[in-house]
């Protein structure tokens, strides 16, 4: 667990890595040992609660450093790697997965076996088609604009 | 409510989340990933400051509200009293 949210933070730009991760990593183990005593269900909720957070606040801060009026030089050098981007999604198809999974076992009792059906609902598959169709498009239109000569970041 | 949990006294970051749940009545659970992004955003605004403490290591940092997070504060805690002074006038008019 400590281990996936070390990987986590290394989503999060440098300099808020430089700033913080020491310290959320203390924070992080403190509350991990606090709910190490309580049962399997809040455990869980706190481990999804983590990532998720993390995702988000990851997702958070390089936008919103994205959308500063920085020089081009300074901007490119805080944009996400693809490799990173790629790795978000998956990360994020993992955690909708376990929100999903813990949702179904606790509906249908702790020893059943989820089925895909209903770890995946067509509502969560929609949004993350159209979420993964507009980052495509987004992306496309970058490209095209590179491609013109332009660089609208400068 | 970072800013509130701050207002008595400085505190860590574990601090903040205990104190945040407790005065939600365990509604509010904060992830360390919102707690931060929420501390950098107090921070740049220059609402909260880090308390270097010279034993400490930074996963012990303090933070404690400044003079414009306490303003700003007191700011927002007016605008909710106004708030729930107009929700309580309207509601009481209503059932009348």
């Amino acid at each position: 667990m400590l281990h996936l949210y070390r990987l986590l933070l290394l989503l999060y730009p440098s300099t808020y890595q430089r700033e913080f991760t020491e310290e959320m990593i203390a924070v992080f183990r403190q509350a991990q040992h606090d709910c190490s005593s309580l049962g399997f269900m809040p455990r869980l909720e706190f481990s999804i609660r983590e990532m998720a957070g993390l995702l988000a606040g990851a997702f958070r801060e390089r936008t919103e450093v994205r959308t500063e009026t920085l020089p081009g030089s300074a901007m490119r050098s805080l944009l996400f790697p693809r490799w990173m981007i790629v790795g978000m999604v998956l990360m994020l198809v993992a955690v909708l997965m376990a929100i999903e999974t813990a949702r179904v076992m606790a509906v249908q009792g702790m020893g059943a076996s989820p089925t895909w059906g209903g770890l995946f609902p067509s509502l969560v598959l929609a949004i993350l088609t159209l979420m993964s169709g507009l980052g495509l498009i987004g992306y496309a239109v970058l490209l095209w604009v590179r491609r013109l000569g332009r660089r609208p970041f400068e | 409510m970072v800013l509130l949990s701050l207002a008595e006294e400085p505190r860590h970051g574990y601090s903040i989340i205990k104190d945040v749940e407790q005065m939600s009545s365990g509604r509010v659970r904060l992830s360390t990933g919102t707690l931060y992004g929420a501390l950098q955003r107090l921070l740049d605004r220059g609402w909260i400051e880090p308390i270097e403490e010279e034993e400490s290591s930074r996963g012990r940092r303090a933070y404690r509200l400044t003079s414009t997070g306490r303003r700003n504060l007191k700011l927002e805690f007016t605008r909710m009293k106004d708030l729930t002074r107009l929700a309580e006038l309207r509601i009481s008019r209503g059932r009348a």
